[in-house]
């Protein structure tokens, strides 16, 4: 029976078993399922009607299963891990704000849909970042800043995903931004699966 | 507050679990709860006071089904049927008692995260981060604390409040139930 140690001091301290071992791979096609979902998302927002409750849950969960899937997989990203909560806080706010229907938090969820490209530009630039310096500046590993900014781009699409802003040039703007960031993002998931594959 | 609802559905808002059988299905849920509990501290006697090593300091089901409590399986079935019970009892709750049991039910679905993650790890060999053994989120931020029992107590803590304000309704909390939960009203006095 397979069996692995739990993290040292802490969790339940003893030792723990499965019983099977099915290998990685699960994780891999989870992650291809997943991305294409929020990339499509992201480039036919603008030919789509409002999508419904159900439709923007459906695609933020993909996003947030995308993420943990690339927590597992990527071996360390170039952001503390002090961080990864604060990560899975900002991918279950949208989560949140899919699924609310409560009348008590409508004008809340309303205003954080509204102000949704104030966190979606931030992560979109930083996703940027991560992946020009995962291909052009030729310094240091490729790997970490790659699944770096698979994640981030990951969030910005999630908050992409729940805006709805007032200025039609604030859309657009948004509606542009996120599609460029859907074409990087899928040849950047692509190589980030491929290399942690080699690895 | 009335107890028959005119239903033969067994869940959500007015179904039987969460009106007719609120009371006996929240004592069965309480029974596994305590049962858990009770378990943790056998362990921690066996650990602390009689100076068992931990690996062998599996409680009372730990003596009789070694193999059993080293089961990963075995805590994510518990995270399962704590949320489960969360989950499905919920409606019966009203008012100040609802908001408790909607605080331990959310806490529970971030615990029962955690030890999907864990199972996930064991069973697929990748590590979160890239950490050598299966690791928890929280085990990022806090790595050195018993974060099983602290989870528990987390989610002990509200649904226990939860359940002694469902057990002494104020008059408006009163009105909306639909269970036999409430303590009865003392006679008025002369009656």
């Amino acid at each position: 029976m397979p069996a692995v140690l739990l993290a040292q001091g802490g969790g339940h301290d003893h030792v723990l078993s499965v019983g099977v071992s099915i290998g990685p791979l699960v994780l891999r096609i989870a992650l291809l399922a997943a991305v294409p979902v929020v990339v499509g998302f992201a480039l036919l927002r603008g030919f789509l009607t409002e999508p419904d409750r159900r439709g923007l849950a459906a695609v933020v969960s993909c996003a947030c299963v995308a993420v943990v899937v690339e927590l597992l997989l990527s071996g360390g990203l170039t952001l503390s891990q002090r961080l990864v909560p604060l990560l899975l806080l900002l991918l279950a706010v949208p989560l949140y704000l899919a699924l609310s229907h409560d009348p008590r938090f409508a004008p809340a969820v309303t205003r954080a849909r509204r102000l949704a490209p104030w966190v979606f530009w931030p992560a979109a630039v930083l996703a940027a970042e991560q992946l020009a310096r995962a291909w052009f500046t030729g310094a240091g590993p490729v790997i970490t800043p790659l699944h770096t900014g698979v994640v981030l781009a990951l969030v910005a699409l999630a908050w992409f995903a729940v805006s709805r802003t007032r200025r039609t040039t604030t859309t657009v703007g948004v509606r542009l931004g996120a599609v460029v960031l859907a074409i990087v993002l899928i040849p950047s998931a692509a190589q980030a699966m491929v290399l942690q594959g080699a690895a | 507050m009335t107890t028959s609802v005119g239903t033969d559905r067994l869940l959500g808002p007015g179904g039987l679990l969460n009106t007719r059988y609120h009371k006996p299905a929240l004592l069965a849920f309480m029974v596994v709860v305590l049962g858990h509990w009770a378990e943790h501290l056998v362990q921690a006697y066996q650990i602390y006071v009689l100076g068992w090593p931990r690996p062998q300091a599996g409680g009372v089901l730990g003596l009789v089904f070694p193999w059993l409590v080293t089961s990963e399986w075995l805590h994510y079935g518990y995270a399962i049927v704590m949320l489960v019970g969360l989950v499905i009892l919920r409606h019966g709750f009203v008012g100040r008692a609802r908001t408790w049991w909607n605080a331990s039910m959310w806490i529970q679905v971030w615990h029962h995260f955690e030890h999907l993650l864990l199972l996930v790890q064991a069973l697929t060999g990748a590590y979160l981060m890239g950490a050598k053994v299966p690791t928890s989120i929280a085990q990022l931020v806090f790595p050195r604390v018993e974060l099983h029992l602290f989870y528990n107590a987390i989610v002990f803590v509200p649904m226990v409040v939860a359940m002694v304000l469902h057990l002494r309704p104020n008059p408006e909390e009163r009105a909306l139930m639909n269970c036999s939960c409430a303590r009865p009203l003392p006679a008025p006095a002369g009656a």
